[in-house]
């Protein structure tokens, strides 16, 4: 998906940085977000937090990422056009959309939360996820 | 494009169009319209004056880049605790509007 300039993001995870080296190839993990190498295995989980692909230098990033799984993802174009399209109102009800909502990967999400030493959550972060340059 | 804009969540309902007049205050500049107290009430999109009545418990910072804005990460649970008593104020009203006061968020153009 390119071009997501402003995406909040709803997860059920926990919070990690690029010097995890479960989740980061030891030799990358000094290198900055946009160059880091996630592990195969847990690249679906891992979300970055504020990366802004193209004028990120090292003082800037978060260097923070979220593992777990994306509930609901806000953009801000779904803003401007919701007075275009009734069925999304841009008001979300947060017990029923993203406390009540299905998960897929709960327990292996909370495994990986004790092998982390804490515990996951239900979590609100802002993700500028901007491929290809695009924006 | 839209990137002039945040994110708040709270506690609260969206006021009905029937109900602006005892909830909310005339502009002074322009009696057409109404204006938020930042208290209880608010306005959250510009676009088409959507008002709630309650309480914003967390807001990210308005962004006029995408490269402004927060980098942390909110824990919801935590972020949506309100006082009880401000709680039971806002149900009072909700159930005076027939409303239902929830925990919200609402994307906001500025």
């Amino acid at each position: 998906m390119a071009g997501i300039v402003a995406n909040y993001v709803f997860a059920y995870g926990f919070i990690t940085d690029i010097s995890n080296p479960r989740y980061f190839e030891e030799s990358t993990i000094d290198s900055d977000m946009a160059t880091v190498k996630i592990k195969k295995r847990h690249q679906k989980y891992l979300n970055e937090v504020g990366w802004f692909h193209f004028d990120t230098t090292l003082d800037e990033q978060s260097k923070l990422f979220v593992f777990g799984e994306r509930i609901l993802a806000v953009e801000d174009e779904s803003f401007w056009y919701m007075d275009e399209n009734p069925d999304h109102s841009g008001f979300y009800n947060i017990q029923n959309d993203v406390f009540n909502a299905k998960l897929k990967h709960a327990s292996f999400i909370d495994k990986e939360a004790e092998l982390n030493k804490t515990k996951a959550s239900f979590l609100l972060f802002m993700n500028d996820k901007c491929e290809n340059n695009s924006f | 494009m839209g990137i002039d804009s945040s994110i708040s969540i709270g506690y609260g309902f969206r006021i009905p169009e029937s109900y602006y007049h005892k909830l909310l205050r005339k502009d002074p500049e322009d009696d057409n319209y109404y204006i938020e107290d930042g208290h209880y009430t608010h306005e959250l999109f510009d676009a088409d004056s959507t008002f709630v009545y309650g309480k914003i418990l967390y807001s990210t910072e308005a962004r006029e880049y995408a490269w402004d804005g927060n980098r942390e990460v909110v824990d919801l649970k935590k972020a949506l605790k309100i006082n009880h008593m401000q709680k039971k104020k806002i149900d009072r009203m909700a159930a005076k509007c027939r409303a239902k006061a929830i925990y919200f968020a609402a994307g906001t153009i500025y």
